[in-house]
């Protein structure tokens, strides 16, 4: 969610507000990170590439406000910006706990899409690496402004208009719903958008999605060091304009191509070791079904008290369609074969913590784009510290 | 010589025998009451060398370690739920030490048993635990998730990596000074472990009342901790067999 800098006034006037209580049990928790880093990378024509390969410096700022109203109500916020000094809200809950006495949590307001587990990696602190999985960041050649795949002119997508798979730290406006038995928890959520099309980006901060996406993850934990769970998604992924713009390709609304996504992910964590995994199909129902397959590797370990090394491996794996009509420079044309180009990301990084409050780390990442004529040199580089409150 | 030695006693005939060894009884029992005599009598003139530091704590102010702890643990967002003890208020003896913060000069060793910092309820159970130097300290998991426990003090570093329910790691202090405490897992888990150079230290009762024994005679500082840091600090002077009062108030 986009929000006016009004709103962040707003926020904080509210925390005063409620600093104000006397009661102990009821104080505002407010935390947060900041970060800087350098990036310095390779000047290839790639999305992956940070400000055209030039090297640059970069921030951002997450505050955590959360109240506790009662033993059972709690708000909870996460507020981030950028360089590029927009804000974003991307959590902005209630969140009822335990209601009578079921066991159940309910959320409401722009809450955490129960899909996969990245949890905490979101942020710079837990994040072993700079950006979030290839999964969550690869802009496709399925261009959200005219919903038309573009992949005889991939530019498009790489600047930016791409719409993704997963859709970065996966925030939506919507309800959701916890739960637990025994070994096995599990959570649903009904969202305005979709995985693929999530309202943190959009300038007003809502989804312009008709209809509903539901979500929902099954995990089981057999035992503390290990976890894992399933998740599924359908709903729609389009804009709903997106009928008009691309009429030549629908014969009825955007509603009638869903998004159908399902994925699993493990958790094993033991003594100073610790692997995160998640693997998901998708299919964009279009035209012709636009499938995609990703994965992410990621293993960590704690070579001293203050110093960690971490690896991971993530990729997307697009399908091949046959006829599909795509645009082209010279108008539009008939497409057989994969319809975008599979990607590949190994990244690894040295974790460092000054202090509790502080770490320092670097961070390579090295990008492989599959089958394409000339591979884009888009490697990169980043020293990041971060500072937590 | 052996040979002859119980040569001689077996050659001894058997009422002679019996004498002897009634003879001998008597000298161990003799032999016994003087040595333990002078056991006493040493005993004595020790506790007489010494003294202690007696008093109470008075604490009127409520503390919010506990709700801090609670807060904590409400608005967690991704650890899930948490079905093992619940988490249980600090008692005075828990949060609370009174000891000898100025040099001693004594010779000293540390306690053969491990005292323990529990993992319990989500919380570390004391919030303060203080040590002689050279002290292993046991670090169990009673909780039914995972705890990571880990220091960046500069007296001793160490991270214990993840461990489960059941699970006791052990962490030698070795240097003096104070060690923060924490888990990786949960933010909001904090605690202390005071390593001292001598043993001369006491858990207050929920009373507030405390004792200090065996103190060598001298000028002491004694330090309150109540919580996260140093409530306040007097002077006592210790003299041999008497009992030095002190008391300590927020």
């Amino acid at each position: 969610m986009v929000a006016s800098r009004h709103i962040l006034a707003a926020l904080i006037f509210l925390i005063m507000v409620m600093s104000c209580s006397d009661d102990a049990q009821t104080q505002p928790v407010v935390s947060g990170q900041l970060s800087t880093a350098y990036a310095d990378g390779e000047s290839g024509a790639s999305q992956y590439s940070i400000n055209d390969g030039r090297g640059t410096f970069l921030w951002r700022g997450d505050l955590f406000a959360d109240y506790l109203f009662s033993d059972n109500i709690a708000f909870l916020s996460n507020i981030r910006i950028e360089q590029d000094l927009t804000l974003r809200i991307d959590l902005f809950a209630l969140r009822f706990s335990d209601i009578a006495s079921s066991g159940l949590d309910l959320q409401v307001g722009q809450i955490d899409i129960p899909f996969g587990s990245l949890g905490e990696r979101r942020f710079p602190k837990q994040n072993p690496f700079y950006r979030l999985p290839l999964t969550q960041e690869h802009l496709t050649t399925l261009c959200s402004s005219d919903y038309k795949v573009w992949v005889l002119a991939p530019s498009f997508a790489q600047r930016g208009d791409g719409v993704r798979v997963l859709d970065q730290g996966l925030y939506d406006l919507g309800v959701r719903m916890d739960g637990q038995l025994g070994m096995v928890d599990y959570a649903l959520s009904l969202i305005n958008g979709m995985m693929s099309a999530t309202a943190t980006y959009t300038p007003d901060g809502l989804n312009n999605n008709r209809g509903f996406g539901a979500i929902g993850r099954v995990g089981i934990t057999p035992a503390p060091w290990m976890s894992a769970g399933v998740s599924y998604g359908a709903g729609s992924f389009m804009a709903d304009q997106s009928a008009d713009s691309a009429s030549f390709l629908f014969e009825s609304n955007p509603q009638s191509y869903p998004q159908k996504i399902i994925g699993s992910d493990i958790s094993v964590s033991m003594g100073h070791f610790s692997f995160n995994g998640q693997a998901f199909y998708n299919i964009w129902v279009y035209q012709r079904d636009l499938k995609s397959f990703g994965y992410s590797a990621e293993f960590q370990y704690a070579v001293t008290p203050r110093m960690s090394i971490a690896a991971r491996a993530g990729g997307l794996v697009f399908g091949e369609v046959e006829g599909l009509l795509v645009p082209s420079r010279t108008g539009e044309r008939s497409f057989s074969g994969k319809w975008d180009s599979d990607v590949f990301r190994l990244e690894s990084s040295i974790r460092y913590n000054l202090t509790r409050q502080a770490l320092i780390k670097i961070v390579y990442e090295w990008n492989h784009t599959i089958n394409v004529g000339e591979e884009p040199r888009d490697n990169l580089v980043v020293a990041q510290v971060v500072l937590s409150f | 010589m052996w040979t002859f030695f119980f040569g001689t006693w077996f050659a001894v005939p058997g009422e002679k025998k019996e004498l002897l060894s009634l003879l001998n009884r008597a000298g161990f029992i003799t032999y016994a009451v003087v040595i333990g005599g002078l056991l006493l009598s040493l005993e004595h003139e020790a506790s007489a060398q010494v003294g202690s530091i007696q008093g109470k704590v008075v604490v009127l102010a409520q503390d919010d370690i506990f709700d801090e702890i609670l807060r904590g643990q409400s608005l967690n967002r991704y650890g899930g739920h948490h079905d093992g003890p619940e988490p249980e208020p600090y008692l005075l003896s828990e949060k609370a030490v009174v000891y000898i913060s100025s040099p001693v000069q004594a010779p000293l060793a540390p306690p053969a048993k491990n005292p323990s910092l529990n993992q319990k309820g989500l919380m570390f159970r004391p919030l303060v635990l203080p040590v002689m130097v050279g002290t292993t300290v046991n670090f169990p998991n009673s909780d039914l998730v995972y705890h990571n426990v880990f220091s960046y003090s500069s007296p001793k570093e160490f991270d214990l990596g993840k461990y489960p329910n059941g699970t006791v790691k052990t962490v030698t202090f070795d240097t003096p000074g104070i060690v923060n405490i924490f888990c990786e897992i949960h933010a909001y888990m904090y605690a202390t472990v005071l390593v001292l150079e001598h043993p001369f230290f006491a858990l207050p009762d929920d009373e507030g009342n405390f004792t200090i024994p065996n103190v060598p005679p001298g000028s002491y500082q004694v330090s309150f901790w109540y919580g996260r840091k140093v409530l306040s600090t007097k002077s006592v002077n210790v003299r041999p067999g008497a009992i030095a009062n002190v008391k300590f108030s927020d």
